[in-house]
């Protein structure tokens, strides 16, 4: 494992890597900050311009901006009680409320402290825990990864909130969308509709930027962009009884963030709510929380972090996006001719080691920056969203259309757009659909695949040992749904 | 408010229709046999699902009270969606520049009141930004100004 991390820290510490790791972690911190704009839309917009790069430049920078984001909407979160990410909202509760008590610069360092611990602990997990996890999926044959693929969407809409079954009917959709264009093994096209430009299937970026851009930026303008009252910020630096706290706290938020990172579904989002939840219950005093307890700050803030760094395991590993973002990431190692999946472990070694050493650099520039670069990211904030949004929707026109001069794909984009708004109104969520999307031209190959080397055997999904395994915990997973206990569980997580 | 509003039977009646225009459009898709399944299983077995569980969606919001659909202000999500599609329509014709300032003046619209002098501005500042990082910064090719 040090031969691996030796050569990962030669790869991560070019001039060009460490310039685009930068780049990615502020553009990253400045979405981060943002209202109405997060990861998703932003990876979708700069992943065309991505091509121009080498490849693992490319995937440095867009990881900077995932993970960077964390670090920026938990700025907001503290300052302003607006969390600039979704991951951000509970730090929210007693981030804010420190703040109110003029304790806002001890609530952003602890978080930043804690993001860094975790971030170090994440990239040791990842360099430990990868390499098993790879060699073992190189076992896999077709029907075990189609069964993969299936447990990976299921686990995904089970530990997300929101209504299953609609996320469900959203995946299907999603995995229908995938399925536009030519099929490669008969050359049938499929769902074209004459339209040439469809023969090669809907782009990702169109989809992503019209579900997760344009929809967000709707729906950001719906709930109306009020500017809350900015909290000063005195001493930067928490006291000793502050760390004391805070600690145990960090440890907690890391260890839970980085298991939770690794399931689909899981990421920064879940583990921040699980952090939290885990934090109140085990207090001495549970009353403190909501009233600036800075544990509420450090478990969550490490969760996250930890989370989104774990998250890249199942990734890289096995090549199967366990969120959306990690699904655009996909996309990004398609356009670079990067097959995801276990091999890259071995056949890219300077790929997989070298991101996992910039996420860790990646991690140390932030907690770095961010400091003393958070008046600046503040005042962007007093920017009134109004003068914001248009520009927002110009860089993603001029990204989407950057990809092929296709203004179609424009098109696309807003028709995706209105399709992810409408059907948010309709209470479903629309990153199912992606990951759907994403995943749908895969499974079918891997099932095409399967049922040929089987001869048609349809038992053979349930005859390889690997496959049944992870196809009962799918069905498991779907029925403890309708246990009215962790439907309860649920609901009172994301309540808060 | 009527049962057939609710969110729940719109979102289902949206899934089974897609479903049945998907088994509609692949009806001729040859399925193949399990050895070969060809390009018309899967499609026609993603039509099939997608009824099912539309259907099974706007069952259980008939019987139960569902989630009333969000209020969706046309008023905002118009002036958006229209902003991209004068993008698309002026960017091979115009060039990036007509194209950026007429889609932020049309988007601009969503956000009343809508402040002409500022909008203006506004627009011209950040489609010269624009055009600065994605034409000059990473030299993508595309029309800038009307051919």
């Amino acid at each position: 494992m040090i031969d691996n991390l030796v050569l990962g820290f030669q790869t991560a510490l070019t001039f060009q890597n460490l310039a685009f790791c930068l780049i990615g972690a502020l553009i990253g911190t400045l979405i981060g900050v943002l209202p109405g704009i997060g990861p998703v839309a932003t990876i979708a917009m700069l992943l065309p311009m991505t091509f121009y790069l080498p490849p693992v430049a490319a995937l440095i920078m867009l990881a900077g901006i995932y993970y960077g984001a964390q670090y920026g909407g938990s700025t907001t979160a503290i300052l302003v009680n607006m969390p600039g990410e979704s991951s951000s909202v509970v730090t929210c509760l007693d981030g804010h409320q420190m703040a109110r008590q003029g304790r806002a610069g001890a609530a952003l360092a602890i978080a930043a402290i804690g993001s860094f611990f975790a971030g170090c602990v994440g990239t040791l997990f990842i360099a430990a825990f990868s390499p098993w996890l790879a060699s073992f999926a190189l076992k896999f044959g077709p029907a075990d990864y189609a069964s993969l693929m299936v447990f990976g969407l299921v686990a995904a809409v089970v530990l997300a909130h929101g209504s299953v079954i609609k996320a469900v009917a959203m995946i299907g959709l999603g995995l229908l969308l995938g399925l536009v264009g030519t099929d490669a093994a008969s050359g049938q096209q499929r769902f074209t509709f004459g339209i040439d430009a469809l023969s090669d299937g809907i782009g990702f970026v169109p989809v992503a930027m019209g579900l997760f851009g344009i929809a967000e930026i709707i729906g950001t303008l719906h709930a109306g962009s009020g500017h809350a009252k900015m909290a000063k910020i005195s001493s930067l630096w928490p006291t000793r009884d502050d760390l004391r706290q805070a600690s145990p706290a960090i440890l907690r938020g890391t260890v839970l963030g980085s298991f939770l990172g690794v399931l689909p579904g899981g990421g920064a989002l879940l583990s921040s709510f699980a952090a939290y939840t885990l934090e109140k219950k085990i207090a001495r005093d549970p009353s403190r929380f909501g009233q600036g307890a800075i544990e509420g700050v450090a478990g969550p803030e490490s969760a996250n972090n930890a989370g989104a760094q774990t998250s890249f395991i199942p990734l890289l590993t096995l090549g199967i996006p366990p969120n959306a973002v990690m699904a655009l990431m996909v996309g990004a190692m398609q356009i670079h001719g990067i097959v995801p999946g276990p091999q890259v472990v071995t056949q890219r070694p300077d790929l997989f080691w070298g991101m996992i050493a910039s996420m860790w650099v990646g991690n140390l520039m932030l907690v770095v920056i961010n400091l003393p670069l958070v008046g600046i990211w503040v005042k962007l904030l007093s920017v009134p969203y109004r003068l914001l949004y248009p520009a927002i929707i110009l860089f993603c026109c001029v990204g989407v259309y950057s990809v092929s001069n296709a203004s179609f794909d424009v098109v696309l984009m807003l028709l995706f757009g209105l399709l992810g708004f409408y059907f948010q109104r309709l209470g479903c969520e629309p990153a199912p659909l992606l990951l759907g999307f994403i995943l749908g031209p895969m499974l079918e190959e891997n099932l095409r695949r399967a049922l040929l080397i089987a001869r048609g055997d349809l038992l053979v999904f349930v005859e390889k040992p690997i496959s049944l395994t992870l196809l009962i915990l799918s069905a498991g997973l779907l029925l403890t749904i309708i246990l009215p206990a962790v439907r309860r569980g649920r609901e009172v997580a994301f309540k808060e | 408010m009527k049962r057939w509003q609710q969110a729940d039977v719109i979102a289902g009646a949206l899934f089974a229709g897609f479903g049945v225009v998907t088994l509609w459009v692949g009806r001729g898709y040859p399925v193949g046999t399990l050895r070969r399944i060809g390009p018309g299983a899967v499609p026609d077995a993603l039509g099939l699902f997608l009824i099912a569980i539309g259907l099974g969606i706007a069952i259980l919001g008939l019987l139960r009270d569902g989630e009333t659909i969000l209020a969706g202000k046309w008023r905002i999500a118009a002036p958006i969606l229209a902003s991209i599609l004068v993008f698309a329509i002026l960017i091979d014709r115009a060039g990036l520049v007509a194209a950026g300032l007429m889609a932020m003046l049309v988007s601009r619209l969503a956000a009343p009141p809508f402040r002409p002098l500022e909008t203006g501005l506004a627009a011209l500042g950040i489609t010269l930004l624009t055009v600065a990082i994605f034409i000059w910064g990473l030299k993508l090719p595309m029309p800038v100004l009307p051919p």
